[in-house]
């Protein structure tokens, strides 16, 4: 090399002389003449059919200018490094991180009973009988046993309904229980609620004890309250008096909303997301309906093909990058959480979106009966007569619930790993397995790729996003900016 | 999948397609022809030369353009074929990363994991020859 | 720019010390074991069982003083000096003012990178240990920071551990920042060494030149450095030692500035830093200057986008040693002052410039060769107030 002084090698003494070798990559045909390649480690690289072929065939030269940056991201590999090993292995572990820890989330179905009757929910019950409704303090005692015998160092508890709040006594008593039967673990507490029985009570006790909220905000008042009936048609008024009492009182943060996508949220994106803006949240989960959690009857008014949602989802991403760009930060949630898995190494824990299937292992519901649910999908279904995702009772042993129980298999039948059109599928480093819904509408864990909705939905988004980030720089700085 | 039980009805575009044994493994024309099965019905035969028929029978009326289909089934059984050579190649790779990734012991690299802090089997302590 | 060395009339049979500087005429004498009494100008030296005597910037009092010039009278009460009358040599070995002490560990180096500022030499320098081992327990307990440099101080083996183990006894509340090359802590037992000799901040700056080992070999001159720098890293990760990620920009790295910022975010999230340095054109970097030289402002852009994207992944950002007005703005937040206080100057060009005060300015080697690109500030910029820091 010229200007190099002659006792320093020029770069050419440390290129390799070998040729290269092909790592495990998968791809898929992304539009017109581009392929998406991915790496093991969830590296990607946008190439030309051209180019996918000369790489295949080992026609692609060390001098090509993409030859750096396919070593890089672990596709290829020559005779100048063995470092990729180490590498990938680390970030396969890393993904799999949080099974050793097992499972962290905690659901208590306090009670069944609620003042809502909202179209999407089958399970909740609108009565006044607590004896049928209700979870018991004997119940809660085994399940709190069962969440102690969990090894993960955190314990996150949520309390779910029903309005979980109807059975504030239970909430009380779980919280200091727990508290009182801490071993030494992080612990934390969230109320799922609709917020319209929020008394000054359980605001000095959610104060008292670091409680944080989770409530559902369908969008303004009059889709709200379609969505959500509840006597007086006023659940939208009372959900933002709640919010605005809980942030006074707790913090701004002590609250998170959820909307949920009715074929009446289709053509209001913009409304639905200003609504969150105006409330102050900086963040909104654009959430498909779930196919478990209505009746059959109202699917009809309320359900929607997979298509409309994905155009839903579009443009309601579309609309909030244009409100990052006019200097108003809000964030999509499903959009993040796709991010990270894009961009960070780390393993996330969406639990809608892991291979091996979250259920069970990053949550697991105790219902007020005291049957046990690897997941809140799963205990809904139960509600619909299928008792699939059932594991057993808080009276059975830890050990039987966990590993002598439908779980296993569930769990490993839905690994993407051996998913007949997924283990080809280059999205699979960013994608999840969900063995519930696959089970509910179409039979088994698994499910038949080309035709489920799930696959269709998670595919058109994450190719989407992958666009965003790869065509339009500005777009792909905000959307960075979420990570 | 209650489509897959009503009676098969043959439209006009239903495609048959011929793949060579010698260069399309029988697997990669299975999964091939997965892909497809979202939208047509799928039949499989040996022939008694190298080919192996396979036909696509439209679900739907409302199918694709039988030369846009044969085209795309060919540039899907392409794909796999390339994917059958990286799965091939890159097996050995896989597996070694995999057992690095799970196993509490080394695997790799015994030399570095298995030597006395400050010793040096591999020299990298002493500089290259300039 | 500050002088750390002094030459003397040499004495065939005088000692070789070190000790710590005092102001205290009246010191009792059990308390002088370790001290050298500092005289200024016409100041009456008294007499008293110090180990020395020195006068910055004025005529001898007696024999036994040591003349220093005026350039000295930074020297201060609690510094640290190494006298030796044999080789006619004083050497400062620390400094309590200063946030910038650096403990010199060797000459020698396993690598040879082309932009070097300190070209190893492979000479037998134990000595600069010993002094360093005797230096350590007269250090201020007040000491914030000190750092490791060299060469390369793996190459001591067990005398490293020697100087970690010292530092977390005397002076448990200093943080420790030491510059490694990292190879050698791709052998899993010497990471693990490091990792228990007790010092409660220690934080491992290892210099990751590409995202490919073609580049960063040819860089640091050693075959299978990368490698060897890699799992380096991710054994520090492995007994969880904080390590800070160094990238130096030059023309021969430039070209992979942006990707290696993401191998970094995607590979080595593990990392507490990720610093981003501009060119020191001194040592080796002088004999490669035409391979190596490039303006900053060149790659402003480069830098940028490897700075918000490692931020933006949640890492901790730093740019070190490049002048303000040759980076974008959207990153002043992440620029430090960060080139030593003894080596640190400004350009004519920045004369009148507003933002001086907050700006990292120039290697004083840099009057050799700067951007064409400084200018001065008119106004004082409001600093982003977004930082991730």
């Amino acid at each position: 090399m010229n200007g190099l002084n002659r006792s320093f090698k020029g770069p050419e003494s440390y290129r390799n002389g070998s040729s290269y070798r092909l790592l495990p990559m998968k791809f898929m045909r992304f539009r017109d003449d581009r392929y998406l390649v991915t790496s093991m480690g969830g590296d990607y690289m946008f190439l030309s059919q051209t180019k996918l072929n000369d790489i295949v065939t080992h026609k692609l030269q060390q001098t090509d200018t993409l030859y750096p940056d396919l070593l890089a991201s672990h596709l290829i590999a020559d005779d100048s490094s063995t470092a990729h090993l180490d590498l990938l292995a680390a970030k396969y572990r890393t993904r799999h991180s949080r099974l050793p820890s097992w499972t962290a989330l905690h659901m208590f179905v306090t009670t069944l009973r609620c003042d809502h009757s909202c179209q999407y929910c089958q399970v909740s019950r609108v009565s006044e009988d607590r004896e049928s409704f209700d979870m018991t303090p004997a119940i809660a005692d085994r399940a709190i046993g069962l969440m102690f015998q969990s090894p993960s160092a955190c314990l996150k508890v949520e309390f779910q309904g029903g309005e979980s709040l109807l059975n504030f006594d239970l909430v009380r008593y779980i919280v200091s229980e727990a508290k009182r039967r801490n071993d030494g673990r992080q612990l934390e507490f969230v109320i799922t609620t609709n917020l319209a029985n929020l008394t000054e009570e359980i605001l000095s006790f959610s104060e008292e004890h670091g409680i944080s909220f989770s409530t559902s905000l369908d969008g303004p008042a009059a889709l709200h309250n379609a969505n959500r009936p509840r006597p007086g048609r006023d659940s939208h008024a009372k959900t933002e008096e709640g919010i605005e009492r809980l942030r006074q009182r707790l913090g701004k943060d002590a609250v998170s909303a959820l909307m949920t996508t009715t074929a009446a949220s289709l053509d209001q994106p913009e409304r639905i997301i200003d609504e969150y803006v105006r409330m102050g949240f900086d963040s909104i989960f654009l959430r498909y309906i779930s196919p478990y959690g209505f009746a059959v009857k109202s699917s009809a008014r309320i359900g929607y093909e997979t298509k409309k949602f994905v155009d839903f989802f579009k443009r309601g991403l579309a609309y909030i990058v244009d409100l990052n760009r006019r200097g108003i930060f809000v964030r999509e949630t499903y959009t993040q959480i796709v991010l990270q898995k894009i961009l960070m190494p780390g393993a996330s824990g969406y639990i809608d979106l892991q291979s091996p299937a979250g259920m069970g292992i990053s949550g697991i519901v105790y219902n007020y009966n005291g049957e046990v649910y690897s997941s809140d999908e799963g205990r809904m279904l139960a509600e619909m007569g299928d008792r699939t995702f059932r594991l057993g009772t808080v009276h059975d042993t830890y050990e039987k619930l966990f590993l002598d129980s439908p779980l296993l298999p569930m769990i490993h039948e839905s690994m993407l790993e051996g998913v007949p059109g997924c283990t080809d599928c280059a999205l699979q480093p960013y994608c999840g397995s969900d063995p519930v819904f696959h089970h509910r509408t179409q039979g088994d864990f698994i499910g038949h790729r080309p035709t489920s909705s799930f696959c269709e939905r998670n595919m058109a988004i994450i190719k989407h996003i992958l666009t965003l980030l790869e065509d339009d720089k500005e777009t792909a700085s905000i959307l960075k900016s979420w990570l | 999948m209650t489509s897959d039980t009503q009676p098969i009805t043959t439209y006009q575009n239903d495609v048959t397609v011929l793949a060579n044994k010698d260069v399309y493994s029988m697997n990669n024309i299975l999964r091939t022809a997965h892909r497809f099965s979202d939208l047509y019905f799928i039949d499989v035969q040996a022939t008694d030369g190298t080919d192996v028929r396979i036909l696509l029978k439209a679900k739907s009326a409302a199918g694709e353009e039988p030369s846009s289909l044969e085209g795309r089934f060919l540039n899907e059984l392409l794909d796999g074929k390339l994917r059958e050579i990286i799965a091939e190649e890159s097996r050995l790779e896989r597996d070694v990363i995999l057992a690095h990734a799970l196993s509490r012991h080394p695997v790799l690299l015994k030399e570095y994991e298995a030597a006395e802090a400050f010793t040096d089997p591999v020299g990298l302590l002493t500089p290259d020859e300039t | 720019m500050i002088p750390l060395a002094a030459k003397f009339q040499s004495r065939p049979e005088g000692r070789s010390f070190v000790a710590r500087l005092t102001n205290d005429k009246s010191l009792p004498s059990p308390l002088c074991d370790d001290e050298i009494l500092v005289s200024r100008g016409d100041e009456p030296a008294p007499s008293g069982s110090y180990q020395g005597l020195i006068r910055i910037a004025g005529a001898a009092h007696s024999e036994e003083e040591l003349i220093l010039g005026d350039e000295f009278s930074y020297l201060d009460d609690g510094d640290i000096v190494r006298i030796n009358e044999f080789a006619g040599e004083l050497r400062v070995l620390y400094r309590k003012g200063s946030y910038h002490n650096v403990l010199f560990f060797t000459e020698r180096c396993n690598s040879r990178c082309l932009m070097c500022s300190q070209p190893p030499r492979d000479v037998d320098d134990e000595y600069l240990i010993d002094d360093i081992l005797e230096a350590i327990p007269l250090m201020s307990q007040d000491t914030k920071v000190l750092c490791i440099t060299g060469g390369e101080p793996t190459i001591l083996g067990w005398r490293l551990i020697e100087v970690l183990t010292a530092v977390s006894r005397y002076l448990p509340d200093s943080s420790l920042h030491m510059l490694s090359n990292g190879r050698a802590f791709a052998y899993r037992a010497t990471a693990k060494a490091v990792s228990q000799a007790g010092c409660r901040d220690l934080m491992i700056g290892v210099p990751l030149y590409a995202d490919i080992a073609s580049v960063h070999n040819f860089v640091v001159q050693a075959r299978d450095a990368f490698d060897q720098t890699i799992r380096g890293m991710m054994n520090l990760a492995r007994f969880n030692i904080a390590l800070e990620i160094r990238f130096v920009i030059h023309r021969q790295t430039v070209s992979r500035l942006v990707q290696t910022a993401k191998f970094i975010a995607r590979n080595l999230p593990f990392a507490s830093q990720v610093a981003f340095m501009g060119l020191e054109t001194i040592g080796f970097t002088r004999s490669n200057l035409s391979v190596l030289w490039i303006d900053p402002w060149e790659y402003r852009d480069a830098l940028r986008e490897a700075v918000t994207m490692l931020a933006a992944a949640g890492m901790r950002v730093m740019v070190y040693n490049l002048p303000l007005c040759l980076i974008p703005e959207e990153i002043w937040p992440f620029a430090q002052q960060s080139i030593s206080d003894w080596k640190n100057i400004y350009m004519p060009e920045c004369a009148g410039c507003a933002m001086k005060a907050q700006c990292a300015g120039f290697f004083a080697s840099a009057s050799f060769k700067y951007s064409d690109h400084i200018r001065p500030f008119d106004t004082v910029s409001q600093l982003p107030s977004f930082s991730i820091i």
